[in-house]
């Protein structure tokens, strides 16, 4: 297959990712939108039945012995002929009174669970037929005494959903078709040049099957110079020549051995691997320029075709949601208008006469707290007589006069006496649009997160790595060295090249098995020795060629963001998941009980770190990653089936031994297999894919379970990590792999956890950095910045959204500070730039009391964060590998690890505590000033050494 | 046996008159006795707790005996009732339950029923009356009952809901009718809790120590005289019976009147009640007749059954003669009469 193929087929690959991505979660994230409204638009009727009744309450009588409570409850229903029924139940779920004229003895279950859930008075829910929309009503002492629930059949909503989907779908395929032919025009044009060098494998492909045939590839380096080869002229120019020099190698080493293919061939099969033992070794990196140089090409354009196609989709999504959610909007707000009419007519009829109308002001202004989009509600009879609010355009309402029609009449008898004024609060309605483009835009940033590691990793597996093994087999046979070979399973002219080459390889050893066999049989010393030169000078050996097993970063790309979203799936509502649980510690306190499977989780996590990396050494981290990927698979699917609070417990703890496991092993793979050099940026990469996988599935968790329900999040939980054990499986090399760049030392002691800390610099950069750290994470983001912006009034999307932000500005900023690292700045620099970056912005945000000031501290925390990450792991590989070379680094880094666990779960409590005492500022106040003075003192801790401590390591 | 000879022809009569729906009994073979003693004649709870045993089928021969308003008559319908043998004896009113079943103190003298099982019903306030223990266990091992009421803490409520201004509340009492009496000491007690301040003034009792109906409007200007934002008209048959001439004196005066009798809203001219109907009251009395006669219950395990259907009742004329308004609020729930 040629290259432009290839291209054509991952470029289309990927943007049929982004785009069935991007449509699936808009599809549900447009259901959730449109379910949350219907269920809005019922709440009204909910919450105003709720009213009054709460009347009665207050007067001391249950909603039981209201004798006309069924007459209330008819009347409500009759505002909307849709709804299917209005109850009102007790706490028990008991229903005392019913529009139903079947009268169920009992709410659905799931009715009673979101009641007894809910946070606030109002609350929703939804089953697989049904919408289903409450209010509570709560006696003097404040506690919920009964609840009203409004039933909905989801005809309407599955109609109204089906028509988007299909409309989203439609346009997804359309920009499919679109995009992937852009992309054929776009890399025929841009590989024109590529393609017309690579097909000049073929003809180097039958130099190295025929030799004899000769001066071909001569021919065609001439060919080459005149033509325009595009960007891969220079690459392929200097494999033709290794390519020659290969040739020339081989048939020396082969009459030198005294031995032709003829009498070769047909002896062995090339093939078979379960033949004569054979070492294996893995060539760390091999990044060849070529690889790079592909990859450099076309990742622009792969990234402007996908970022486009989701662009272009997220674009016309938005419009058809709006255009799909807009007449809701309409719906509500004519709907508070037909309720606050009927009330004020139910008076007017009762004998009030409008201009005594009593309380009619309090009634609008607790109506206009309850539902925040009416700005103002006016009674008018020519002038104004009654109103609350401050008057408004109207936006979405209903318009008061048309055609000399007014909207909300007000009858005496058949007489109009007067008209309902209701203004919708435009500020309001552009905020919920604005929480829609978000969620719209979040979902957009997911796919293309998603898309961008698929990206990667199909790059990587279909087009730069048969280079990278092609050219480096290449280049080692070009300087006379036999020893390796490697294996390729496709049919292209790369692979056929890749597969003769290691042809050659056995053919060579064969031959020199068999002179070997011959010289001994006559005991010639003076042949012995030459062949033993030919040996050492072509790497020849009587067993089979060693095979190449090449390693990348990208092999775990993909797999860690597949499992880090996966367990980040549930992070949203994990919480309510537990409090909805049985619970047979019900003599513990319930904020407890709520906090122990997260306590589990933290707590296996934490005792994970010390043993993560001697395991890996012992088992390798191919059986490893599966191993942790089983773990969590049964942790996801135990969670599937729990249905208490200790299950839950356990099997939460289950996955968060899975998932300390996986990342660590993910992280000691980025140091074991990747050069020195590239090692701070390798790590960066490592935080920003870790991190983009929390992101993708904290944004997206919320959604899923509303739409899936709970409990099959963690089937797709489950199903995600399956997919990353089958990548685990497929891309890393299934053996043991050497650490390539830093190997303990045979003497090195593997002491205990605190042994690393007699070193300074190990002291220095555990306690100003790592720690400090890892309680921002903990403590900060985990919980005290959820609660203090609550606290100032954000609303929960809001919350979310912000948080996302931490975990977004990590996945885009530690790849790229780490970059910088690797020539121009000190790690230890960027490290405590970091530090003191996240220490300001907290102060910051503790000292400026708003959202604002939160959002800031959190983006500056997410930056810092992002810039710290990668560094800091290295930094202490670094002492690994030289002040602390005795201890090894299974030790260093074992001991980095658990303190780090620790100190953030130690630092959480103590936060936990001081926001009890001191309140959130003061807490938050106190991790900057933590932070801050910890990167401060390190920095000049590593000021004091006359030198950057990660440059006298490199000396 | 000599009681039943002399008044045979009575008790046939009777059983013509009272009870056409007694052969129809597919449960028990022999017709229950019911003896039912009244106040002031059969009224909607009567008459409901009479549909009641008709719609339920069961054989019974009821009895009905009417004090007309008379204390006096009391002991012979309770020798009356035990020379019959009956097997239930209903009484209606606290000063016929007082008279029939007596106090708990009263248990075990002939003078009063300890021997036959009694229900009571339209009893104001049966614990402060001492006829029982509590709504729960009774403490009488023959009597159980029902009760119609809204504690007087809703009641107030209901006063501060409509009118949240409340501050003195007035009532009328005699000290004739016991119940009034009490309804008069728990609202002295209630006041204090609930921080609002009553005006009880004691009817006049006339020369038969009952109180006289000229006495009313006289007590009303006391009551206005004394700047009271609301009266209460509640456990008095006196005043009851004279709901009329009471609530339009009221309105007269431009004070407000809250009752818990919601026929005083219905059909005379009181403001506004939280109540239940007599209807309701009487269908109740049944259910514990039919316990104790088909169900076999002893009555001193049953517990008083509460009358569970209230309603907010506004008389909108009422409101505009008194330039009073009901909330929006209120409206909502309210059931509005003219």
């Amino acid at each position: 297959m040629s290259i432009l193929w290839r291209s054509w087929i991952t470029f289309t690959a990927i943007i049929a990712t982004v785009l069935i991505a991007l449509a699936v979660l808009s599809s549900l994230q447009h259901n959730a939108l449109y379910s949350d409204l219907i269920r809005q638009r019922l709440s009204v009727i909910a919450q105003t039945s709720a009213d009054s009744f709460q009347s009665v309450v207050k007067l001391g009588l249950p909603i039981s012995m209201v004798r006309n409570a069924s007459e209330i409850l008819s009347r409500a229903q009759q505002t909307d002929p849709q709804i299917s029924a209005i109850h009102a139940f007790n706490p028990s779920g008991i229903i005392v009174k019913t529009t139903d004229p079947t009268h169920p003895g009992n709410v659905p279950r799931k009715v009673a669970q979101a009641q007894s859930l809910a946070d606030s008075d109002k609350w929703s829910v939804e089953s697989d037929s049904e919408l289903y929309s409450g209010a509570n009503i709560s006696n003097a002492q404040g506690a919920t005494v009964a609840s009203i629930v409004v039933v909905y059949p989801k005809r309407e909503f599955d109609a109204h959903s089906t028509t988007v989907i299909r409309e989203i779908a439609l346009t997804s395929l359309g920009l499919l078709f679109i995009f992937s032919v852009a992309a054929w025009l776009l890399l025929r044009l841009r590989l024109a040049g590529a393609i017309r060098a690579l097909s000049r494998f073929d003809s180097l492909l039958s130099a190295i099957r025929y030799p004899d045939r000769g001066a071909q590839p001569a021919r065609s380096t001439i060919e080459l110079t005149s033509a325009n080869l595009g960007f891969l002229r220079d690459d392929i120019e200097i494999m033709e020549r290794n390519l020659q020099r290969a040739n020339q190698n081989y048939a020396t080493a082969m009459n030198d051995l005294g031995s032709t293919d003829a009498i070769l061939d047909g002896t062995f099969h090339v093939d078979e691997e379960n033949g004569e033992p054979h070492q294996v070794i893995v060539a760390s990196n091999p990044d060849s320029s070529l690889a790079r140089l592909i990859a450099r090409k076309l990742m622009p354009w792969a990234g402007l075709l996908i970022i486009g196609s989701a662009l272009v989709l997220g674009i016309l999504t938005i419009g058809t949601v709006s255009r799909s959610i807009q007449p809701e909007f309409s719906n509500r707000t004519t709907l508070m208008g037909t309720v606050i009419n009927q009330n004020i007519q139910r008076a007017v009829s009762a004998g009030v006469p409008l201009g005594k109308l009593v309380g009619a002001e309090k009634y609008f202004g607790h109506f206009l707290r309850e539902f925040p989009e009416v700005g103002y509600i006016g009674v008018a009879t020519g002038r104004i007589i009654l109103e609350a609010g401050k008057r408004e355009e109207n936006v979405y309402g209903p318009r008061r006069a048309s055609k000399g029609v007014v909207a909300y009449p007000i009858m005496s008898g058949d007489e109009q006496i007067g008209y309902i004024i209701i203004d919708v609060d435009k500020g309001y309605i552009a905020r919920e649009f604005e929480n829609v483009l978000l969620d719209l835009a979040v979902v957009a940033l997911v796919s293309i997160l998603l898309a961008f590691e698929v990206l990667v990793v199909m790059m990587s597996t279909s087009l730069t790595a048969p280079f990278n093994r092609l050219q480096h087999l290449v280049a080692l046979q070009a300087n006379g060295d036999f020893s390796s070979r490697i294996k390729t399973g496709g049919k292209s002219a790369i692979d056929l090249i890749g597969m003769s080459l290691s042809q050659r390889a056995e053919k060579l050893h064969r031959a020199f098995t068999q002179s070997l066999a011959r010289i001994a049989s006559v005991n010639d010393d003076n042949r012995m020795q030459s062949l033993n030169q030919l040996k050492s000078t072509f790497g020849l050996s009587s067993q089979r060629p060693n095979l190449m097993v090449f390693s990348y970063l990208n092999d775990i790309r993909l797999p860690l963001f597949l499992f880090a979203a996966a367990d980040s799936l549930s992070l949203a509502f994990f919480p309510l998941f537990t409090r909805a649980a049985d619970n047979p510690l019900s003599w513990v306190d319930l904020g407890v009980v709520i906090s122990l499977p997260i306590a589990g989780y933290l707590i296996a996590i934490m005792g994970a770190s010390p043993f993560a990396r001697p395991l890996t050494v012992r088992f390798g981290h191919h059986k490893l990653l599966l191993l942790a990927a089983v773990v969590s698979i049964l942790a996801h699917l135990g969670l599937f089936i729990s249905t208490n609070v200790i299950e839950i417990m356990l099997f939460r703890t289950m996955g968060g031994l899975g998932y300390g496991v996986f990342t660590l092993v993910c992280q000691d793979y980025v140091l074991d297999v990747l050069p020195k050099e590239q090692r701070t940026r390798s790590l960066g990469s490592y935080s920003g894919i870790l991190c983009a996988g929390i992101f993708s599935g904290a944004a997206m968790g919320g959604v899923l379970a509303d739409r899936l329900g709970q409990a099959n999040v963690f089937l797709l939980s489950t199903f995600l990590v399956l997919t990353s054990s089958l990548l685990i499986y497929y891309l890393l090399p299934s053996r043991n792999i050497s650490p390539v760049t830093s190997t303990d030392s045979l003497d090195a002691k593997s002491g205990s956890i605190w042994t690393p800390l007699r070193s300074q610099r190990f002291l220095f950069l555990l306690l100003g950095i790592v720690i400090p750290t890892a309680v921002l994470s903990q403590a900060f983001i985990s919980y005290v910045a959820a609660l203090y912006l609550h606290d100032l009034g954000a609303s929960a999307a809001d919350i979310g959204r912000v948080l996302m932000l931490f975990f977004l500005m990590i996945t885009l900023m530690a790849p790229a500070t780490a970059r910088l690292t690797e020539s121009r700045i000190d790690p230890a620099l960027v490290v405590a730039l970091g530090g003191i970056l996240c220490g300001v912005v907290l102060l910051v945000g503790a000292y400026w009391g708003t959202q604002l000031g939160m959002l800031i501290a959190v983006w500056g925390a997410g930056i810092g964060q992002g810039m710290m990450r990668g560094p800091q792991v290295s930094i202490a590989m670094s002492l690994a590998e030289g002040d602390l070379a005795r201890l090894g680094s299974n030790a260093v880094l074992g001991s980095l690890r658990t303190f780090e666990r620790g100190g953030s779960i130690i630092g959480l409590i103590m936060i936990a505590l001081l926001s009890s005492h001191h309140g959130y500022p003061a807490a938050i106040a106190v991790m900057g000033a933590w932070v801050l003075l910890g990167a401060i003192f390190y920095a000049a801790y590593c000021a004091m050494q006359s030198r950057p401590v990660e440059t006298r390591i490199r000396d | 046996m000599k009681y039943l000879k002399t008044h045979g022809t009575v008790l046939i009569m009777m059983v013509a008159l009272y009870l056409p729906f007694g052969n129809s009994n597919a449960q028990t073979g022999d017709a229950f006795t019911i003896y039912m003693v009244l106040w002031r004649g059969c009224e909607e709870a009567c008459e409901s707790f009479k549909d009641y045993i008709a719609k339920k089928n069961i054989n019974a021969e009821l009895i009905i005996r009417d004090a007309d308003r008379d204390k006096s008559k009391l002991p012979g319908f309770v020798e009356e009732a035990r020379a019959r043998r009956t097997d239930l004896v209903v009484t209606w009113g606290t000063s016929v339950t007082r008279g029939i079943a007596g106090t708990l103190a009263d248990q075990g003298k002939p003078r009063f029923v300890s021997d036959i099982p009694l229900v009571f019903m339209a009893v104001a306030d049966p614990v402060g009356s001492q006829i029982i223990e509590s709504y729960e266990n009774t403490g009488r091992e023959n009597v159980t009952g029902t009760r119609n009421r809204v504690p007087e803490v809703v009641n107030i409520n209901t006063i501060r809901s409509y009118y949240p201004a409340f501050k003195r509340l007035g009532l009328l009492y005699n000290s004739y009718e016991n119940n009034s009496v009490i309804k008069a000491k728990e609202l002295k007690d209630l006041s204090k809790k609930m921080n609002f301040e009553l005006v009880a003034l004691e009817l006049e009792p006339g020369a038969d120590g009952k109180p006289e109906p000229e006495s009313i409007l006289p007590a009303i200007e006391k009551l206005k005289m004394a700047a009271v934002d609301f009266i209460y008209l509640g456990s008095s048959s006196f005043l009851d019976v004279h709901r009329d001439l009471f609530t339009k004196s009221a309105v007269d005066a431009g004070i407000p009147v809250l009752s818990p009798y919601e026929r005083l809203v219905r059909n005379s001219h009181a403001l506004l009640s939280v109540a239940a109907r007599y209807q309701d009251v009487g269908a109740l009395a049944g259910r514990q007749a039919e316990s104790i006669l088909v169900g076999k219950k002893k009555p001193g395990n049953l517990p008083v059954l509460s009358v569970d259907q209230y309603a907010y009742v506004v008389n909108m004329t009422t409101a505009r003669k008194l330039n009073m308004f009901p909330s929006v609020e209120i409206l909502q729930i309210a059931e509005t009469v003219e």
